[in-house]
């Protein structure tokens, strides 16, 4: 049969081996470089964009955080005590250097400048991860791409909150698990153990990552050298990944008098946690298939669904991958903490996670589900590698998926800071504060536990508080308000709220008036024929 | 041999025929109902139970009868809510690629006063392609005659496939369009082939533009093949043949139709029906102040574009599991091509159209599970019958290879005769399955599944037009039913045991 036959006009050209070696080699050889440039770069430009819409500063978590930091360098008290026991200390220790700078503080830089590094560095550790696992300069690309291009990391990024940090110190320890389990050099070890170290500071998902990586490691040199060196390795490992936990337990002691303060105290997560089961807010607990499915929930929402299920199915082949060495397979294991830890936490009723429509009608804590996605771009970077000739299939899809998902900015992490549980919007009480006491003098009475977020938002010095951190002028303020305090911030009839449990029944209260009443607190001021008699500068000095 | 051979296809074919016949939609009137403006409405199992359908229809008729693509306030009304308000003059919210084909066919009808029908009749058409292009497919991925011939059937009779053949929709002509493109592939690239694709293309997109992202695939294979690389002694050589130009060449006259007809209707070249959104120009007025606070009231953070990634796991569990529309619950026979891809992967000959296949596959999963799964009151994965043809071609592959494995045989006739059993029932009477949330919050609460249609045949309600205008008095719309599938039945049979039968060469020798 003929067929038409139609001319054929062909592009040749050519590219010289060399060349392409050295395309190669530059990018084998400065990867790691060219990654932390172009993310600190995207880090800087979305930090730029939360800050300019105001999102930056939307979790009230970070609020509290910005002024932990803040009040251990300026406040009416200042201090290392200032650091608590409510949170792990290591983020706020961070921010010292550099919270002072009321920019710094106010714009939350000083918190927002250590995610943004761990941002960077969690990308890097990916692709040192993926090259760790023999996978090819395309897939570890990819998996750097999978973590930078989500939305909730970028937001997060750009937060003085804790999870970036956290992310950060554990995929470096479990980096570093993996690595010890390939080459077995005790230096990796000690880095592993320093990484989990500062992870067990920063939240305790590290505390579980120390366990779970002490049972790979032990169960590693056991069936490899026996027990008198596994004994000697653990102590190793165990005596420097466990020193930030000693230490918290230390500082505990010292500082409240009970190693457990920070577990059983009164704003201990327990204690909150208590609160909600009280109130019928708490199902997960003791219903372990609840938690798997929240906490499942959360990190799909978080990672995308697409993705995820690339995760998946890369951690699957991975785990059937022959040419995988059982110790490295074994060492993996360190990436899933977070999903463990969480689903355990949920269960155990020491954590609390909200998922709209599924439980309860808002959001809260939903970010935890973000701890995963280092484990999810590292096992999707693997699939790409492995999957051949299904490579740029997945490759396109991840990138339409991703597309959508940034141009319709799907960040649930936004949505729990702009509506759900994990947002507080003081602007009212803040903004009146603000007004009506900047250019006068005195003190304003309030509860850092309960309105950490209004004393932040009112852009008034720390100094100007008095909150249960200032020793003296808290004893003093909550037994004689009315000589000490020109306002009183607190919600009435709220005995959660210590201002008012502590000084609703003394004298000095009916010297007040109600000048202003919000959602989420009242204020007072003291009548003007009381304010000859009111310590309006701070008198106690330098206090232990 | 050869002479049984021919005689068993012919009667296949036949009966393919047939069984569409015999499903038509239609009820009695003078002497069919629905064929002139004062008869047809929207009631559930007729032709116009779906504006999907009418808004199609309306402008296939606005075109033929008035000569403009605006609608009149009867037409809008008809096709509402899938039309659109645009400075003060309605149309349709879809892309006319659809209508425009339907024209010559509603001219045909308008002369003997089936307008309705002989329309509707195009998308049978394309139904009747598709199989035949199923088993073309299937013979080109290494399904033996009588195997793909299975696929062709399966396709057509145990997906809802069936039941959207009876419809004004865009998805059998994409399906034509689709399986066009991806035969396209095969052999080597030629400038006449680039410009064939191209049309194809440049057509997918004027009948659903969804076709577009979902042909991507099947275009960056045909356009990759053309840039070939070898590597040679220090130098890596790269040629890249001009005649993909002819993709453009063949793309441009239909991209031009597509955007003269948005300038006729909102005087942009690029400016849809879809884009503006429907219009409630005809719900109660309460409604419309609701729809207008909602607007006002709109979170400024609401995400805006059409394909959302929140939902995509809900909607993924919509399109594949769920019994509102899954795949495992309306068609499960599709699963075992998923089978076939594998096997047809091994096969060094076809590899790469394999891997454009479950590209496409997933890319529509992917898209439709970020546009939602649900389509709407519906039937079955609708958005996914593109994706079941290409399953089904691939699912040739898995009978030819398993076809003398008893297991396989009972596991593919079980999935088969469920899927066949329930996809006539859908066809028999609605496309209008509400989505759960719809349904339960009724007044008069209806099932949500396909246990609303066998509610429907329990009610002997069936929607075909043989059946209302000739059988309706002598015999029960039930038996009607269950002598329907016994005869699709009985010709699945007879296929699936020509299969199990089939000598290939190799065994004869």
């Amino acid at each position: 049969m003929n067929t038409l036959k139609t001319p054929s006009f062909t592009i040749t050209f050519s590219i010289q081996n060399h060349w392409i070696d050295q395309i190669r080699n530059f990018l084998e050889k400065y990867a790691v470089l060219l990654i932390a440039i172009v993310l600190s770069l995207v880090a800087i430009g979305v930090f730029t964009h939360f800050y300019e819409s105001g999102l930056g500063l939307a979790y009230n978590d970070a609020r509290s955080h910005l002024d932990i930091g803040r009040r251990v360098v300026e406040g009416l008290k200042p201090g290392l005590a200032q650091l608590g026991s409510v949170w792990l200390p290591l983020p706020h220790i961070l921010m010292i250097p550099t919270v002072w700078n009321d920019f710094m503080w106010h714009s939350g830089l000083s918190g927002a400048i250590q995610s943004m590094v761990s941002f960077v560095a969690t990308g890097v550790l990916i692709y040192q991860f993926l090259k760790k696992l023999g996978v090819g300069l395309l897939a570890r690309f990819f998996g750097v791409l999978v973590f930078v291009t989500n939305l909730n990391i970028l937001y997060l990024q750009s937060t003085a909150m804790t999870e970036l940090l956290l992310i950060a110190t554990m995929t470096a320890g479990a980096y570093y698990v993996l690595v010890w389990h390939k080459e077995e050099k005790i230096l990796h070890l000690i880095k592993a153990a320093f990484f989990i170290m500062l992870a067990s500071l920063v939240r305790y998902d590290g505390w579980f990552l120390l366990f779970l990586a002490s049972v790979l490691i032990g169960f590693t040199a056991l069936r490899k050298r026996g027990y008198k060196t596994t004994e000697g390795i653990l102590i190793l490992f165990g005596t420097l990944a466990g020193l930030g936990i000693a230490l918290w337990f230390l500082w505990n002691l010292l500082i409240f008098k009970d190693p457990l303060y920070f577990a059983f105290g009164p704003y201990s997560a327990q204690a909150q946690q208590l609160q909600l089961e009280e109130a019928g807010n708490l199902p997960t607990k003791g219903n372990l298939l609840l938690s798997t499915i929240i906490y499942l929930y959360a990190l799909v929402y978080n990672s995308y669904a697409f993705t995820a299920i690339l995760g998946l199915a890369g951690a699957v082949v991975f785990w059937v991958d022959k040419r995988i060495k059982p110790d490295v397979r074994i060492a993996s294991l360190a990436l899933m903490a977070p999903l463990l830890f969480n689903i355990l936490a949920l269960f155990l009723g020491h954590s609390v996670l909200f998922i709209q429509g599924i439980s309860g009608n808002t959001w809260f804590n939903v970010r935890y589900g973000m701890l995963m996605m280092p484990a999810i771009a590292i096992f999707a970077g693997f699939l790409v590698d492995r999957l051949r000739s299904l490579r740029w299939v997945l490759i396109g899809l991840f990138t339409f998926v991703t597309f959508f998902a940034v141009a319709n900015a799907d960040a649930v992490t936004i949505d729990d800071a702009r509506v759900g549980s994990s947002q507080k919007n003081v602007s009212e009480v803040s903004g009146w504060l603000q007004e009506n006491t900047a250019d006068k003098k005195g003190f304003i009475l309030i509860s850092a536990a309960s309105h950490d977020a209004i004393i932040f938002s009112s852009g008034l010095p720390m100094k100007r508080f008095i909150h249960e951190g200032t020793g003296k002028y808290w004893e003093s303020a909550t037994t004689t308000p009315d000589r000490w305090a020109r306002w009183i911030v607190m919600r009435t009839h709220d005995e959660n709220d210590e201002t008012f449990k502590l000084v609703n029944k003394t004298p000095g209260f009916s010297r007040y008036d109600l000048v202003d009443s919000y959602p989420f607190a009242d204020i007072y001021e003291l009548r003007p024929e009381y304010l000859n008699d009111l310590n309006t500068e701070p008198v106690f000095g330098k206090q232990k | 041999m050869k002479k049984a051979k021919y005689i068993f296809i012919s009667l296949l074919v036949l009966s393919v025929f047939l069984l569409l016949a015999l499903v038509v939609k239609g009820e009695r009137g003078k002497p069919i109902y629905h064929q002139s403006r004062e008869t047809r409405d929207k009631k559930v199992g007729g032709p116009f139970e779906s504006t999907g359908s009418t808004s199609r229809y309306a402008l296939t008729e606005a075109i033929v009868e008035d000569n403009t693509f605006f609608f009149s306030g009867e037409r809008a009304r008809f096709s509402a809510p899938d039309m659109t308000e645009y400075k003060g003059k309605f149309f349709s919210i879809f892309t006319p690629g659809v209508s425009f084909i339907g024209i010559p066919f509603y001219y045909m009808g308008k002369l003997f006063g089936i307008p309705q029908l002989t329309t509707f009749f195009s998308t049978i058409v394309f139904a009747i392609l598709n199989f035949f292009l199923v088993i073309k497919l299937a013979r080109k991925l290494g399904a033996k005659t009588h195997a793909a011939y299975l696929a062709g059937l399966i396709f057509l009779f145990a997906t809802n496939a069936l039941v959207y053949a009876l419809t004004y929709t865009q998805h059998h002509a994409s399906v034509t369009l689709m399986l066009l493109a991806f035969l396209n592939l095969f052999g080597e690239r030629t400038f006449l082939k680039n410009i064939w694709l191209g049309m194809i293309f440049g057509m997918g997109i004027l009948i659903d533009l969804p076709n577009a992202l979902m042909m991507f695939p099947i275009v960056m294979y045909a356009v990759l093949k053309h840039l070939s690389v070898n590597k040679m002694a220090g130098r890596v050589k790269l040629s890249l043949k001009l005649s993909m130009v002819g993709l453009v060449i063949g793309l441009i006259p239909f991209v031009a139709l597509f955007g003269w007809y948005n300038y006729q209707l909102t005087g942009s070249f690029t400016k849809i029906g879809q884009t503006i959104g429907r219009s409630d120009y005809f719900d109660p007025p309460e409604v419309r102040e609701q729809h207008r606070l909602e607007r006002e009231n709109r979170d400024p953070y609401e995400r805006k574009l059409p394909l959302n990634t929140r939902n995509q796991l809900y909607e993924l569990y919509i399109l594949l599991i769920s019994n509102e529309r899954g795949w495992v619950y309306y068609s499960p026979i599709v699963v075992i091509g998923m089978l076939g891809l594998l096997l047809g992967y091994k096969n060094q000959k076809n590899q790469q159209l394999i891997i454009v296949a479950v590209a496409v596959v997933l890319t529509s999963i992917v898209i439709y599970s970020l546009f939602g799964g649900l389509g709407g009151w519906a039937f079955g994965p609708r958005y996914l019958i593109p994706a079941a043809a290409l399953l089904c071609s691939a699912l040739g592959i898995a009978i030819q290879k398993f076809r003398q494995n008893i297991l396989f045989i009972i596991v593919f006739l079980i999935l088969s005769i469920y899927s066949l059993w329930v996809n006539i029932v859908g066809a028999m009477t609605t496309t209008q399955v509400p989505p759960k949330v719809e349904a339960i919050n009724m007044l008069n609460p209806i099932p949500y599944t396909y246990e609303y249609n066998f509610q429907l045949l329990e009610e002997n309600k069936i929607g075909s037009l043989v059946y209302n205008v000739y059988l309706s008095d002598t015999i029960s719309a039930k038996t009607f039913v269950y002598g329907y599938f016994l005869a699709a039945l009985a010709v699945l049979g007879m296929a699936t045991t020509a299969v199990v039968l089939e000598k290939t060469k190799q065994e004869t020798i």
